[in-house]
């Protein structure tokens, strides 16, 4: 059996993870990482990418240490896209896909042809092709956010890590961008690890589902295994309900309360 | 233009400005050698007779004066474009790190005991390197923390120390009374009255600097998306910091070492490049470089032929000129 893409054994990290943190994300499917604010999401991805260093326990990808990898052939097997990135003065859509390439570029880094190649395919499997000339300050967010995929799709990864990559975008972008993802998931049989803002979203497009709270792994498995009303009504502290889909997808969402967060628990 | 050609098309710009900035400059003067001349001498050739050797002139005087400009051009505006992209701030110039400040101060020390008749002159140069080399290490030793380099504390270290080495100068100039117009020359910047030894000297200096900075500019393009973004990249930030930063601090040193304190270029040049051609790197820095090199070389033939009595600082004739037209391009580029 091939072993986990991602697997941590008994972390800990200074904010965020409680001791003894167990997580094995298999190959191949889409990951979704989903908890109330502050359960430590963004601090396990942090770790799973290499950027924190575990205070305890150990990381491994396909089944290699994390910490005994040279930093650009981790960055040529593993992508992460943080929440939050300026965007460069006076890019185009192109210049910035092209920086994907960089964990491949000599040191004074000229694209070969396999550059331009996978920076193409990125671009057209993210959907920006069209406006790659464009200048990234005309974007708007969520063109923007297809642009950073289409730059981590260049990176050619066999992992990619997203923190909350559909915070503050509508609807319509919304649906785009986890397409995005479930497409590179499908083509390249990329293993994609998302920590989602949105449950709902988490229950359309996630094969599984890793529930965090408080530095802490609640439940994981798939979304009708662990998304159910009673856990997370007592996670988040509010109602939730939970319906199963026309596509046995789940549905789900809060319901409508009078009293404040605090008079819940 | 296609954005793809813009770069080189830029490039070549620059290097056309270069070539006309220093045929101008071996020109023009008390003496003219006129333009042919100049080529024939550069070729080998022999100066014609008369009362003043053009040969000597071309070679002792314009041409050590023509280097030293480039050189120096070269590394406050290719220095200006990586600092502006490595604190994510127009307003960097190679300046902000305080370095040139420790070099003024250093240079007016020694100009104080000089005018004293305590240490000859020759010394200015080596104690504006020393005084730069101190105020590069105490701007990253004070920035340094835990195994990082938090481009916030090297800003704020930079200030301060600026600000400490500018209270050392004022002292100075108070010290020196009625000398101290000497050192307010010094201090605004001077590209003549060197040989090629100090050609080659800031070459050592710049040379290697420049090349570092060539070699870093896809990661400074890598660290414009943040520290996150660029080490998962496959970057290591802390240490390509180092790099950047410390080529910057010697080119600057070896710049302030034998020219003094020449404003503007550093933060003008980068900036007009970046507006006309884009802000990736990879072509900011060497067209600033080349940019850098034709504004200081055209900058001081304007200083020391506008007047006829005397030559102007040069830092002078950069602020004035350089102003206007870095507000005109402000302007072009706002609309």
């Amino acid at each position: 059996m091939s072993p986990p893409a991602l697997e941590a054994r008994g972390i800990a990290a200074a904010y965020g993870i409680a001791p003894g943190l167990d997580l094995a994300v298999p190959q191949g499917g889409i990951t979704g990482l989903v908890g109330p604010n502050g359960a430590g999401k963004s601090t396990l991805l942090g770790c799973l990418a290499g950027r924190l260093r575990p205070t305890a326990g150990e990381i491994t990808l396909f089944g290699e240490r994390l910490d005994r990898r040279d930093r650009r052939a981790l960055a040529r097997t593993l992508a992460l896209m943080p929440q939050e990135e300026p965007r460069p003065d006076g890019f185009t859509v192109r210049d910035v896909v092209e920086l994907g390439r960089l964990p491949y570029l000599g040191r004074f880094g000229r694209l070969s042809d396999a550059d331009r190649e996978a920076v193409h395919a990125g671009m057209s499997l993210a959907g920006v092709e069209a406006f790659a000339a464009r200048p990234i300050d005309s974007l708007s967010g969520g063109e923007y956010q297809r642009v950073r995929i289409a730059r981590a799709l260049a990176q050619e990864p066999r992992v990619l890590l997203l923190d909350e990559p559909e915070a503050h975008l509508d609807l319509g972008h919304r649906s785009a961008l986890m397409a995005l993802l479930a497409r590179a998931n499908r083509r390249r049989g990329l293993t994609v690890v998302a920590a989602l803002h949105a449950l709902d979203v988490a229950a359309l497009y996630c094969d599984r589902i890793v529930l965090m709270d408080r530095g802490r792994i609640i439940a994981s498995g798939p979304p009708a295994a662990v998304l159910t009303a009673e856990r997370l009504g007592a996670v988040y502290g509010s109602p939730v309900w939970v319906e199963p889909g026309p596509d046995s997808r789940l549905r789900l969402g809060p319901v409508r309360t009078e009293s404040p967060l605090e008079e819940q628990t | 233009m296609t954005d793809r050609a813009r770069g080189p098309a830029g490039l070549a710009v620059a290097g056309l400005l270069l070539v006309a900035a220093a045929a101008w400059a071996a020109v023009v003067g008390p003496v003219s050698i006129p333009l042919d001349e100049v080529v024939r001498l550069l070729l080998g050739g022999e100066a014609h007779g008369g009362a003043v050797d053009h040969g000597a002139v071309l070679w002792a005087v314009r041409l050590p004066r023509i280097a030293l400009g480039m050189l120096v051009g070269a590394a406050l505006a290719s220095g200006g474009a990586a600092l502006q992209g490595l604190f994510r701030n127009p307003l960097a110039d190679p300046y902000v790190l305080g370095i040139a400040s420790g070099g003024g101060l250093g240079a007016a020390v020694v100009l104080l005991l000089a005018g004293q008749g305590q240490v000859a002159p020759g010394w200015v140069p080596p104690a504006a390197f020393a005084g730069a080399a101190v105020a590069a290490f105490a701007v990253h030793g004070l920035a340094w923390r835990a195994g990082r380099l938090p481009l916030a504390a090297v800003l704020l270290a930079g200030v301060a120390v600026g600000l400490i080495g500018s209270a050392g100068v004022s002292l100075v100039l108070v010290l020196a009374e009625t000398r101290a117009g000497d050192i307010v020359q010094w201090l605004l910047g001077d590209l003549g009255g060197h040989g090629w030894s100090a050609v080659a000297a800031v070459a050592l200096a710049v040379g290697p600097a420049l090349a570092v900075l060539f070699a870093h500019t896809r990661t400074m393009d890598a660290l414009l998306l943040g520290e996150d973004s660029a080490a998962g990249l496959g970057i290591d930030v802390t240490r390509a910091k180092w790099w950047i930063l410390g080529a910057v601090s010697l080119a600057v040193g070896g710049a302030v070492a034998f020219c003094g304190l020449i404003g503007f270029v550093g933060l003008i040049v980068p900036h007009g490049v970046r507006i006309l051609t884009g802000g990736r790197h990879r072509w900011l820095v060497p067209i600033s470089a080349v940019a850098g090199a034709a504004v200081l070389v055209a900058a001081d033939t304007v200083a020391r032929t506008a007047l006829p009595d005397r030559a102007l600082p040069v830092g002078v004739v950069t602020g004035c000129i350089g102003g206007p037209f870095f507000l005109y391009l402000l302007r072009r580029s706002l609309r």
